[in-house]
């Protein structure tokens, strides 16, 4: 079966390489399509020492049940004596190259496309019971037809029964929510919808909104902007196991730019202070602390 | 699902039997691995549902494609706890699994140099085996849902309890049997529902007053959830469901502190009566409806006897003896060697 199917593609060139995988371009010689192959690593000691890794598991697991525009499809899976290989839809670039490329000028209704197609992908995640976990603009890709789509579901999983117990060490650290950062190990959509809350900021800030340094600092940050959460806003913070008491900034501090909607690209009259209750952000639903 | 669903045809003509094994043998290799399965899975703290079952599933499916003479079963079995612990996100380390399979089972440190090493190996085999089709849906999903329809069938919440929690021990126990290559968890639910309601003595009350609509078709309970289900085959899944007996049988765990003495599935409670005047047996302290068990009461002896124990023989066996003198009772209770 193996050598049968790897002939059916062409390798083109080598895209990238990840802990425990390396990612191709190829051709699919039937169709002349071009595919991505994500090539699992098996050879070494080190990453095989307990077999084929979860991550991969869970990205076949999960995508192999769901079809979406809005997410990464995975079109094969092959299987070596040596290796596993996963084909994916082949995706020019992703977010994160377009958010850091200086001659790009992402303006309004592009936000909004980029936002709209990307939140259609997750709603159908969260409506098949399916948490991401890691949605950052590095695996939001995009390709030539701007089309988005959720990729890398190496830290999905399903969800549901709202006892279970998870890890809260997931999702990249800018995008984690407070409650991830409390230690919170019961906790369900909210943390994609947090992620996704801080992509559009980052989308029309053209950077990172809340890039802490640390998970202390990381809230520092988020806090800066958003205020300091009390009992009332989100009921039953302080029984996180990671709670932590941070001091109220009395002062909204007025340095950095922060770009208010309808008024593209934000002038330097905008400065990044503290969000008014009544300010109308089009991510700020997405950053409520009790949603 | 689809692709995974076999006919009696092909299981009976699976590539072991092909090889030259019978059918007896190859069923009993089965029923052996999914002993591994579960005996090492409970000593690694997994439960029934989901990683145990997932695993039971794997391995039914791998030998649909490979033989048990060019697999071994322990090193397929583990191969499959393993890859569904992962995938259960229930992950257990193949070298903890290999320890605890090497406790249950010494004869396999002997057996292979690198157990750890073997089981790895077999991964890889099994994914391919299993075309990376990793999602598997098991019955115990559909017995709430299916079990709530019973609710409005004049079956109080008790009842609804009991049968439930029956039908997940058959759904269990069904595990090691082929019916998960022949039929679709759905129907599964509904077979081992069917069995508890019968084994419960509900059964009759359900299909009371169903029967047959105008067009002379059956009606059953079920049919809102799979059409086309006849009672004769969902009988013949809940025979097929429980047509094996644990080999050796399980040998009653717990006694009770009155006279009990316990052969082989052989119940003698022996209370002290004489001269006798009732008796009366009891199972779950209710009337005993058994009909494949042998009852001899003698003057000086009370003797059960269950020559083929079932898992619906689980359960308390009581013994009331009355005379003028006084009363005496002894029980004795049935349970499996695994839950």
């Amino acid at each position: 079966m193996g050598t049968e199917k790897s002939k059916k593609y062409e390798t083109i060139r080598h895209l990238g390489e990840g802990q425990f995988a390396n990612v191709y371009m190829a051709k699919d010689v039937d169709t002349g399509e071009f595919v991505a192959i994500k090539k699992i690593k098996l050879g070494s000691r080190a990453e095989a020492r307990d077999g084929i890794h979860r991550t991969a598991l869970r990205e076949i697991k999960l995508l192999q049940e769901i079809h979406h525009d809005n997410v990464i499809m995975l079109r094969d899976v092959i299987g070596h004596r040596t290796s596993i290989q996963l084909v994916f839809d082949f995706m020019e670039t992703d977010l994160e190259h377009v958010i850091k490329d200086s001659d790009i000028v992402l303006m309004m209704p592009q936000v909004k496309n980029i936002t709209l197609q990307t939140l259609l992908g997750l709603e159908f995640l969260h409506a098949h019971w399916i948490l991401h976990r890691d949605m950052k603009p590095n695996n939001l890709l995009m390709n030539s037809t701007g089309r988005i789509k959720i990729a890398d579901f190496g830290l999905a999983r399903f969800f549901g029964s709202p006892n279970r117990i998870y890890t809260h060490q997931v999702v990249t650290r800018w995008y984690r929510s407070p409650e991830l950062l409390y230690g919170a190990k019961a906790y369900g959509v909210g943390v994609d919808i947090w992620a996704m809350g801080c992509i559009i900021g980052e989308l029309l800030l053209k950077a990172p909104l809340f890039p802490g340094e640390s998970e202390l600092d990381q809230l520092s940050k988020i806090y800066h902007v958003l205020g300091v959460p009390t009992e009332e806003d989100w009921p039953g913070m302080k029984q996180l196991s990671g709670y932590i008491t941070i001091k109220n900034e009395p002062i909204p501090c007025l340095d950095e730019e922060l770009p208010l909607p309808g008024q593209n690209g934000g002038g330097p009259a905008n400065k990044r202070r503290r969000i008014r209750e009544d300010e109308d952000v089009p991510f700020r639903k997405k950053l409520l602390f009790d949603p | 699902m689809v692709g995974w669903l076999w006919t009696e045809e092909q299981i009976k003509n699976s590539p072991s039997i092909q090889r030259g094994m019978t059918e007896e043998q190859e069923y009993q290799k089965r029923i052996e691995g999914c002993k591994v399965i579960t005996s090492v899975g409970y000593a690694l703290g997994l439960k029934p549902k989901p990683t145990l079952a997932t695993a039971a599933i794997y391995f039914h499916r791998f030998y649909m494609f490979h033989a048990f003479q060019d697999f071994q079963k322990e090193i397929a079995a583990l191969g499959c706890l393993f890859l569904a612990g992962k995938v259960e996100e229930t992950p257990k380390k193949c070298k903890d699994l290999c320890g605890a399979a090497v406790k249950a089972y010494p004869h396999l440190q002997q057996r292979y140099r690198n157990l750890v090493e073997e089981v790895m190996g077999i991964e890889r085999v099994l994914l391919r085996t299993l075309k990376f089709d990793l999602q598997v849906e098991h019955p115990y999903r559909f017995l709430p849902e299916y079990g709530n329809k019973l609710k409005q069938k004049n079956i109080d919440e008790q009842e609804y309890k009991n049968v439930l929690q029956t039908a997940w021990t058959f759904v269990n126990d069904s595990m090691s049997t082929r019916i998960c290559l022949q039929w679709e968890p759905e129907v599964i639910a509904i077979a081992l529902i069917h069995l508890a309601l019968t084994v419960k003595d509900l059964e009759k009350r359900i299909s009371n007053g169903a029967g047959t609509n105008g067009n002379g078709a059956e009606e059953n309970w079920w049919d809102e959830f799979v059409f086309h289900l006849t009672r004769d085959l969902i009988n013949s899944i809940c025979h097929k469901g429980m047509s094996y007996s644990p080999q050796p049988q399980p040998p009653p765990r717990s006694y009770s502190n009155l006279a009990v003495d316990c052969i082989d599935g052989i119940y003698r409670p022996a209370p002290q009566t004489s001269p006798l005047t009732k008796v009366c047996w009891l199972f779950n302290e209710d009337k005993m409806r058994f009909t494949d068990i042998i009852i001899e009461d003698t003057s000086d002896v009370c003797r059960l006897t269950i020559p083929y124990v079932q898992p619906y023989h689980y359960g308390e066996f009581t013994v009331l003896c009355e005379n003028e003198v006084g009363r005496a009772v002894a029980s004795a209770q049935l349970l499996p060697l695994y839950e």
